[in-house]
């Protein structure tokens, strides 16, 4: 792992308007190469808005999709991380975020967890992913993970477990109840869990969150760079769009990993053997 | 306990935000408000200032024979505080015409009709101006039903829906309204003497906790009851205005014939493609 330096993209894409959204995220992958860096990363569904209901099967591609091949391209100059509705076998439909690097797509992540709560109604739409997966790139090894993949303390764990030292959270999250520091209520959640993600996991965590409005709720942006101490060491405004650059360290990341030896003594046998116990008695009938 | 505390200056953002970024995405960039004097109309038009420019904004009075004088005085310290466009429609002609035909109506029904006479002007006023109109119904009414369904309840886009009364008056503070409209008693101004309090019978400070206990906190009646919080019949007498108006929350039921049903299985959001 080398120095490299990250982009977000702090963007409002317009609900169901991919040829727009498609112009917008060139721009902004044209700016990240102007600014030089090697990894440029947009929210959650960026390319399709959020709230797509019974657009999702209108909006969807596969990932051989043509209008994908400019990322390919410009995947040559910076690796890109980028939301869409994918299709796959089956026409099953999942919100998903493919991993762009030299010309080609190295790694689709399918959101496994479909928050269907409040707000959200994502199950009735979407197919959930069945995989969490880190990957080799030539930045690190790295993991994506969508919004509410990341409020289920297993995942990013699991992520952190198969050798993550990036974590990489596209959002599309809406403010949600009175904020007293920040915006929302909800937005100093995230900003504890990423940094305690990075804390724990001694891992670097880019989060990718979005603005703009959609029916009246309100994204409330606030992008962040947690260094592997926990630390925000990059944040974008709230509710207004950036193109975020953070320089990372990977010198962060051993020093951290020196000082907090918690991979090194990760315990995947216990786990696994309470895990299963505890799925055995679920499935006795237990509650 | 109930939190009712706004931090002012991010709701002031999210919600000129919201009111440039909807009235935009319809395609328009003006707003027209009934302006009653009140401070729901008065934080609307002080919003809509702020987010669209004074010269995007017409503030509409629609003065009844027996509205108080106050309000048009209230409403026009507004206009002239924010530099809006402004006018006044009188609607006593065409309210009393209609009476003339049905002099035996009762209050509701003539404050419903007014409601809805003025709803009519303010649509016109959006087809005349090429201005969408901007609701100022707060999260208490429209909990509450306290609002004649098509009449004042009718709009294109509703930066208050999600705020108490009791939040409503926190902001208009910050944004500066006139004390004078913020710390008045809140009146529909149907007729003389109306104030919302006692017809509601309770104050928007108590209902307001009680609404959120019940609706953003998700307590049962039942918990708050035991809890000895608040009276029984206050507490009971709340959630049972709310489950009574839940249809003015709501599209008119439609009948289901096809596999496709507005609403229930034809689901878009309203910004489709917006």
């Amino acid at each position: 792992m080398r120095p490299f330096r990250v982009a977000v993209a702090q963007i409002a894409p317009t609900l169901g308007d991919l040829e727009k959204n498609l112009a917008l995220h060139e721009k902004m992958a044209r700016e990240a190469v102007a600014k030089s860096a090697n990894l440029l990363i947009f929210p959650e569904l960026s390319l399709t808005g959020y709230f797509l209901k019974d657009q999702v099967p209108s909006v969807a591609l596969r990932p051989d999709a043509t209008v994908l091949q400019l990322f390919r391209e410009l995947s040559q100059r910076t690796a890109i991380v980028l939301g869409f509705v994918e299709e796959g076998a089956g026409h099953r439909f999942f919100n998903a975020s493919a991993y762009f690097e030299g010309g080609e797509i190295r790694h689709i992540h399918r959101k496994a967890y479909l928050p269907t709560y409040g707000i959200f109604d994502e199950a009735r739409y979407l197919a959930a992913g069945e995989r969490i997966r880190a990957f080799d790139t030539a930045l690190g090894r790295l993991a994506i993970l969508i919004c509410e993949d990341l409020w289920h303390p297993a995942v990013p764990a699991i992520a952190a477990w198969d050798g993550a030292e990036i974590i990489v959270c596209p959002s599309a999250s809406p403010g949600r109840g009175l904020g007293q520091e920040g915006p929302f209520q909800n937005a100093s959640t995230w900003e504890r869990t990423i940094r305690t993600c990075g804390d724990l996991l001694t891992s670097f965590v880019i989060y990718a969150n979005r603005v703009g409005y959609e029916d009246g709720a309100c994204f409330w942006g606030g992008s962040e760079v947690v260094a592997p101490s926990g630390e925000p060491v990059a944040k974008a405004r709230y509710l207004e769009e950036e193109l975020l650059v953070a320089e990372l360290d990977p010198g962060d990341l051993r020093r951290a990993r020196v000082a907090n030896p918690l991979l090194r003594d990760e315990r995947l046998d216990l786990a696994l053997q309470e895990i299963t116990r505890i799925l055995r008695a679920r499935r006795a009938g237990g509650d | 306990m109930a939190n009712l505390q706004l931090n002012c200056e991010t709701i002031r953002k999210v919600l000129t935000g919201f009111i440039d970024n909807e009235v935009r995405k319809a395609g328009f960039r003006r707003v027209v408000i009934g302006l009653s004097g009140g401070v729901d109309s008065s934080l609307a038009a002080y919003l809509a200032a702020e987010a669209l420019g004074p010269e995007n904004v017409w503030g509409i009075l629609m003065p009844y024979r027996m509205s108080s004088p106050e309000s048009a005085q209230h409403a026009s310290m507004v206009v002239q505080a924010l530099g809006i466009n402004s006018l006044t429609v009188e609607i006593t002609a065409m309210v009393d015409a209609y009476f003339a035909m049905f002099p035996d109506a009762d209050q509701v029904r003539r404050g419903n009709k007014m409601a809805r006479e003025r709803m009519t002007i303010l649509f016109d006023h959006s087809a005349r101006l090429g201005a969408l109109v901007l609701g100022t119904s707060n999260k208490t009414e429209l909990l509450l039903g306290y609002g004649t369904l098509f009449g004042d309840m009718a709009s294109a886009v509703n930066p208050l829906g999600d705020l108490y009364k009791t939040q409503v008056r926190q902001l208009s503070r910050y944004l500066k309204v006139p004390a004078i409209i913020v710390e008045k008693q809140p009146s529909a101004d149907l007729w003389e003497g109306q104030t919302d309090e006692a017809e509601l019978g309770f104050t928007y400070e108590a209902v307001d906790k009680v609404l959120c206990l019940l609706v953003d906190q998700r307590h049962e009646a039942a918990e708050l009851i035991a809890e000895r919080l608040f009276d029984e019949k206050f507490v009971r007498a709340v959630a049972r205005k709310v489950q009574a108006s839940q249809y003015k929350r709501r599209l008119p039921v439609i009948a289901k014939i096809s596999s496709r049903t507005i609403d229930r299985d034809f689901r878009y959001a309203r910004d489709w493609g917006r």
